[in-house]
C-alpha cells in the first residue's frame, strides 16, 4: 500500500480555528521528519490558501503545500472535534482536513499521482460520508485505499 | 453531447483532478461522452486524442491558469471556467451548455 498518511493522522484534533488547524498538522509534519521547518512550510500552506479557497463541500478541505523544506510527498489527516469556520465551496464549515504536502524539488511522480486520486476520490459523496463518520484510523485509511484515493 | 474537457489549478495538486472527477461523473449521470484531460503537476494526463476532439461537441476548459495546447480546439465551440465551477455544480454546467448548443443550431 502506498501509505503516504503514514503516522501523519488525527482523528480527534482539538483546534478551534482554520489557522490553528493549519499550524498544528505543520507541527505534526515536522514532528513526524515529513518537512524541516514547520514555519516555513505553514507560510506556504497561508500562501496558497490566499488564492482562494480549499475548503471543497461537505465539511471536507484540501489545503495544501509546496515547499522546499518538505522532505517527501505526503498526506497530512485532520478530523476536528469541532466545525471551523473556512471558506468553502458550498459554505458549510470545515470538520475533515486533508493537507497535501509536496516538494518543490525532486517530485516522485507516482506520489504526485497518489495526491491526485485522492483528490478524485474525495469528491464522491458516498467516500466523505464514510470517511466523516470513521473515526479508527486504520478502518479510515482502508476507505481510502477502497476509494481508489491511496 | 459528446465532451472534451482540459482542468489545470494553480498549484496542480488537487483541484484539477477535482474538476475533472466531477466532470466525468456530471456526464455520466446525464448520459453524455466526457474526455478530459489534466495538466497538473505530475504532467499531462488522459490526453485528447484527435479523434475525441474532433468527435466533440463542445470543449470545456475548467482552468484557473493557462493551459497548454489551446491551439488544438481550433474552429470548435469551447466553453472556459474556473475549476471551482466545474467542481460545485457540474452538472448544471453541463446542462447549461447543452441548451445553449441546442439553441444555436
Amino acid at each position: 500500500m502506498n501509505d503516504l498518511i503514514k503516522d501523519n493522522i488525527n482523528l480527534h484534533a482539538n483546534v478551534k480555528t482554520r489557522k490553528e488547524a493549519l499550524y498544528q498538522m505543520s507541527v505534526m509534519l515536522e514532528k513526524n521528519d515529513v518537512i524541516s521547518d514547520k514555519d516555513a512550510f505553514y507560510a506556504a500552506v497561508l500562501d496558497r490558501e490566499a488564492i482562494g479557497p480549499t475548503g471543497m463541500e461537505n465539511g471536507i478541505a484540501i489545503p495544501h503545500g509546496e515547499s522546499d523544506v518538505v522532505k517527501d510527498a505526503a498526506i497530512a489527516v485532520f478530523k476536528t472535534n469541532q466545525d471551523l469556520k473556512w471558506d468553502s465551496l458550498d459554505g458549510k464549515p470545515i470538520k475533515l482536513i486533508f493537507m497535501l504536502v509536496v516538494p518543490t524539488q525532486h517530485r516522485d511522480v507516482n506520489h504526485l499521482k497518489i495526491l491526485s486520486h485522492l483528490s478524485a476520490a474525495l469528491t464522491h459523496k458516498d467516500v466523505q460520508q464514510r470517511l466523516l463518520t470513521e473515526n479508527n484510523v486504520i478502518d479510515f485509511k482502508k476507505i481510502l485505499e477502497k476509494s481508489g484515493g491511496m | 453531447m459528446k465532451i472534451v474537457g482540459v482542468t489545470a489549478c494553480t498549484v496542480g495538486i488537487a483541484h484539477t483532478y477535482m474538476a475533472r472527477e466531477k466532470l466525468i461523473s456530471a456526464a455520466k449521470s446525464l448520459e453524455m461522452e466526457a474526455h478530459v484531460e489534466t495538466q497538473g503537476s505530475a504532467g499531462m494526463e488522459n490526453q485528447l486524442t484527435e479523434e475525441q476532439i474532433q468527435a466533440a461537441d463542445i470543449v470545456i476548459i475548467a482552468a484557473d491558469v493557462a493551459i497548454t495546447g489551446e491551439d488544438r480546439f481550433h474552429g470548435k465551440a469551447v466553453v472556459k471556467v474556473p475549476t471551482n465551477t466545474a467542481i460545485q455544480t457540474p452538472e448544471s454546467l453541463l446542462r447549461t451548455i447543452q441548451k445553449k448548443l441546442q439553441v444555436a443550431n
